[in-house]
């Protein structure tokens, strides 16, 4: 397979054609944040959290699905990265509870962001779902990385018990007329759970006891 | 007849029972083998299959025990000891439990079944079931050929609704996605996506009053307000007769009629505040036909007011399809393409790109499926151009359809059509049929070996999906959600495969194009923007309307000579160009000639070619605010900066605009504009803070001295 040598943040670093600027920066020790991407599947490159400046392109670019090319000149920490990454942590803070993400939150703490900054507006507040013998779904702490969505459809399970409520700021994780999980075609093979990034999605006995020794 | 099944029929017609017990009756007469059913197969046989039956309630165990208790019909037996159930005893049951169950009946089984179909098509089916079954067994000619039946989904969901009084039962969801094999979560998440389909009882009239710019500064909050306090209503309540529902609606791009509502399909124009009844009836007081139009040259406009477009003859009389014929019969494709190409012709949705290069690299594919799209989507806030050319001229959009089908090779074409525009889409598909009649589409068309079909479809609710690759999904029968690129739609289009997707204003550029020659076209307008250009002008003109003038036209031409100056000889304050994702030009740019190149100097937008236009006493503010909302109600929410960053632009414009700013609002409006524009997935977002970024630009103290309430 062809190699490309390409320069992330002064380093030269050589890789096989195809691989994403994020793998290509993790070989010389370069960890790119990311919330939406997880390795074994579909990247959907919507958190934008991963986001790096390439020289010579209009916008900063999604690292998770950026393919490196010859000669490209990425910077992952330049003063326009920083921004653009503190910003969006900073929206997100303001909509979701962060409380059981400290991956996001050693982000936020790395670009200085201020999780008040965007605070007082609509935020994404939901009852837990305790529908089923298994697992709760705590949708106050969904960062909408989609990754249940896929795990349950094509990209694992092809069980289709998930999809999108509403839209904008309003979107949400949802079953087919928001009915418990016993009525859907789930099948309770908890790949969904294993792949949250968040508190969201959780064993019922893990979510008990927790309940009960705070 | 047995004497017992006389009497469940008597009951089911004097409804003292459910129409779920022969339902059950039913499920149990289909299924039964050699005169036995076990129990818990007949339960969930009739679980499955009832919940696809529209209006019936399987679940609800009630109308099944009676069934087995009080007719004497059935008898059962328990598995483990043979014991014997009949009667009463039947309802004490654990119905979950395997038990062979049989009919203590004696007619034979086909004399049996006929009797329960007829009175299941009697009693059971409603006729809006019927009707749902016609529509999913039918050939769907206009939307489509041999596409994945997925494809079909949001025209299905769009009839189904009509039938089913305006909004979909959670039965009639079940059902479409059964008949169209797809999870029932897919079926719904697209439902969930555009606002136009409702999955919870609506008005029968749903009145829809234009809340964006053009039409609140000519007092549509007013008449929202008349209408709501007339009904007792909040906005987005139902009345308690299920008569009427008051929806929040952006930009209707009516604002040649401003203020402007839809009830329903129907659209109303120029309300006032003694103008209740006409939207409490659904009776306008206007013709809906009328097209306010002008300006210095007419190419794509030529028919506008000139011919019917219900009448092919007329169109036809007018030159209309010469160009198609000349294509066809005196033009390879490549030719075509090098016409366009000699045209300098750039897109008119807003990225003018070149179209003839488009059309170049899309045909420059491996042989394969090809497609060409006209977005006529159209729901940019003050945007009313594609729609004044679809009413009114749909035959010139579908002729320059046609040609750049042949030019590219594809063979299928679609017109979409925002959901909105009702009346468009009636025109569309009735001169699709007209063409099609008359020999212009089908199977080697007028013996000229080209093959091509078009297929037009509806929008739902949903600005993105004018984004061209949120339009490629919302066709293929998914949430609107824009894709990730690259690849190009040039590469992979719709289903993965080569596609061109054209403004509609663009495409009616064609056939002139193609009959006059691209160097014709290429020497109206300047050097550096060819031809001409539609704009839709509103807000505080005297004549709102669409005008086509050659580029280089200035904007007091524009605004003064065609659209007769400002209202009450006020001044101009703004003039919002673009539209919601456009920027400010001011009174000091009037004299700038429109063109891409001088806009670009003064920091214009030509875009779509909307000019939205504000006096001296329209409040900046609020209508700063009311782009701010635009953009949170229309973000798909698939990327963060542009889900969360919208929402969090429109609440900080809110509060600006009511005097609770903050110190530090404006740094923050300005950082939050040049994020989304930095990281968002698709030209929304990235051009969601656009407007706002300019207005700071222009206007220093419009948001700075942020604690008094203007
Ligand atoms: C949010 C958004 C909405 C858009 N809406 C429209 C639209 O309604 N009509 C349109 O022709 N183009 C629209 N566009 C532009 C299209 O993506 C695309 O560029 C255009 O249809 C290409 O046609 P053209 O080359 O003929 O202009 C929109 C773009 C974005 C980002
Ligand atoms: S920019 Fe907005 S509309 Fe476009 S993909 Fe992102 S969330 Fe959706
Ligand atoms: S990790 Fe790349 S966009 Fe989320």
């Amino acid at each position: 397979m062809a190699h490309i040598t390409l320069t992330i943040d002064n380093q030269s670093v050589t890789v096989p054609e195809g691989t994403t600027i994020l793998d290509a920066a993790a070989t010389v020790g370069i960890t790119i944040p990311a919330i939406c991407y997880h390795p074994s599947l579909t990247p959907p490159a919507i958190c934008r959290v991963c986001t790096v400046e390439v020289e010579g392109q209009r916008g900063l670019q999604p690292a998770c699905v950026m393919p490196v090319k010859a000669d490209m000149v990425v910077n992952t920490t330049s003063q326009r990265v920083q921004t653009g990454r503190r910003v969006i942590l900073e929206l997100l803070a303001s909509t979701v509870d962060l409380g059981e993400a400290p991956h996001i939150q050693h982000y936020m703490a790395d670009v200085q962001a201020n999780p008040q900054r965007f605070a007082g507006g609509v935020k994404r507040e939901f009852d837990v779902f305790e529908d089923n013998p298994f697992y709760i779904r705590d949708y106050s702490q969904c960062v909408m990385c989609w990754r249940c969505i896929q795990v349950c459809a094509e990209d694992v399970q092809h069980t289709f018990a998930l999809t999108w409520g509403e839209r904008g700021i309003h979107s949400h994780v949802a079953t087919f007329f928001d009915e418990d999980m016993p009525d859907t075609t789930c099948v309770f093979c908890g790949n969904c759970v294993g792949v949250c990034p968040t508190g969201a999605l959780k064993g019922l006995v893990e979510w008990q006891l927790e309940r009960e020794s705070s | 007849m047995d004497s017992r099944l006389e009497q469940f029929a008597a009951d089911l017609r004097a409804e003292e029972i459910s129409p779920a017990a022969l339902f059950w009756l039913r499920t149990f007469i289909k299924n039964v083998r050699n005169g036995v059913l076990r129990s818990d197969e007949w339960v969930e046989l009739g679980l499955t299959e009832g919940a696809t039956v529209p209006g019936l309630d399987a679940t609800d165990s009630a109308a099944r025990l009676t069934l087995l208790s009080d007719y004497d019909l059935f008898q059962a037996e328990r598995l483990k000891d043979q014991h014997q159930f009949t009667g009463p005893d039947l309802a004490t049951l654990d119905w979950n439990r395997k038990y062979n169950l049989s009919l203590r009946v004696t007619d034979n089984d086909s004399a049996l079944m006929a009797w329960v179909e007829t009175l299941w098509a009697e009693a059971g089916v409603s006729p809006q079931a019927a009707a749902l079954e016609k529509l999913l067994a039918a050939d769907h000619a206009i939307w489509g050929h041999n596409l994945p039946k997925r494809s079909l989904l949001p025209e299905i969901l769009h009839e189904a609704q009509a039938i089913y009084g305006g909004w979909l039962p959670r039965p009639v969801l079940t059902r479409i996605a059964q008949a169209l094999d797809l999870p029932l979560s897919d079926v719904y998440g697209v439902t969930e996506f555009f606002t136009m389909y409702y999955t919870k009882p609506v008005g029968r009239k749903i009145i829809r009053i234009c809340e964006d710019a053009p039409c609140a500064m000519r007092g549509s909050q007013k008449v929202q307000d008349m209408v709501c306090w007339h009904l007792g209503l909040d906005p987005g309540q139902t009345t308690e007769d299920g008569e009427f529902t008051i929806e929040p609606i952006r930009c209707l791009g009516l604002c040649d009629h401003a203020p402007a509502a839809l009830v329903n399909d129907t659209r109303h124009f120029d309300l006032a505040a003694d103008y209740i009844q006409p939207l409490l009836t659904n009776q306008p007081h206007h013709d809906q036909h009328s097209n306010k139009i002008g300006g210095l040259v007419k190419v794509a406009m030529a028919n506008i007011n000139v011919i019917d477009p219900y009448r092919l003859p007329e169109y036809q009389a007018q030159g209309g399809l010469a160009a198609l014929r000349k294509a066809l019969f005196d033009m390879t494709p490549e030719q075509v393409i090098e016409a366009v190409k000699a045209s300098k012709l750039v897109g008119r949705g807003g990225a003018a790109f070149p179209t003839g290069l488009k059309w170049q690299f899309t045909a420059a594919n491996p042989p394969g499926p090809r497609y060409i799209i006209c977005n006529a989507d159209e729901s940019e806030v003050g945007a009313f151009k594609d729609r004044t050319l679809m009413d009114a001229d749909p035959f010139r959009v579908l002729e320059g359809l046609l040609i750049a089908c042949y030019a590219v090779g594809a063979e299928q074409g679609f017109v979409y059509v925002r959901g909105e525009h009702r009346l468009s889409y009636e025109r569309f598909v009735h001169a699709v049929g007209q063409l099609q009649r008359a020999g212009w589409l089908g199977h080697n068309i007028k013996g000229s070996g080209f093959t091509c079909r078009l297929a037009v479809r509806r929008g739902a609710g949903a600005y993105v999906c004018g984004e061209e690759t949120a339009l490629m999904e919302a066709i293929e029968g998914k949430r609107g959600f824009p894709r990730l690129r690259p690849p190009y739609p040039t590469t992979h289009g719709l289903w993965g495969q080569p596609t061109v997707i054209n403004n509609v204003e663009t495409l009616a550029k064609v056939p002139s194009i193609i009959f006059h020659g691209g160097a014709w076209y290429s020497t109206l307008g300047t050097a550096d923007s060819a031809g001409t250009k539609l704009f839709a002008v509103s807000g505080s003109v005297r004549r709102p309307g669409v005008y086509e003038i050659p580029f280089g036209v200035t904007l007091r031409q524009l605004i003064y000579d065609l659209a007769g100056g400002i209202l009450n000889d006020r001044r101009v304050q703004g003039i919002l160009t673009g539209g919601a994702a456009g920027t400010f030009l001011t009174a000091d740019h009037l004299d700038t000639p429109i063109t891409f190149e001088d806009f670009k100097k003064v920091g214009g937008t030509i875009g779509a070619g909307t000019m939205m236009v504000f006096d001296d006493t329209v409040n900046m503010r609020e209508m700063l605010t009311r782009v701010g909302e635009f953009f949170a109600h229309e973000s798909c929410g698939k990327c963060y900066p542009c889900q969360i960053g919208t929402q969090r632009q429109a609440e900080i414009l809110h509060r600006i605009q009511h005097g609770h700013g903050r110190p530090d609002d404006i740094a923050t409006l300005l950082e939050l504009a040049q994020v989304m524009t930095d990281t968002s997935i698709c030209g929304l977002g990235q051009a969601a803070g656009w407007a706002v970024t300019d207005a700071i630009k222009r206007w220093p103290e419009l948001l700075g001295s942020m604690n008094d309430e203007r």
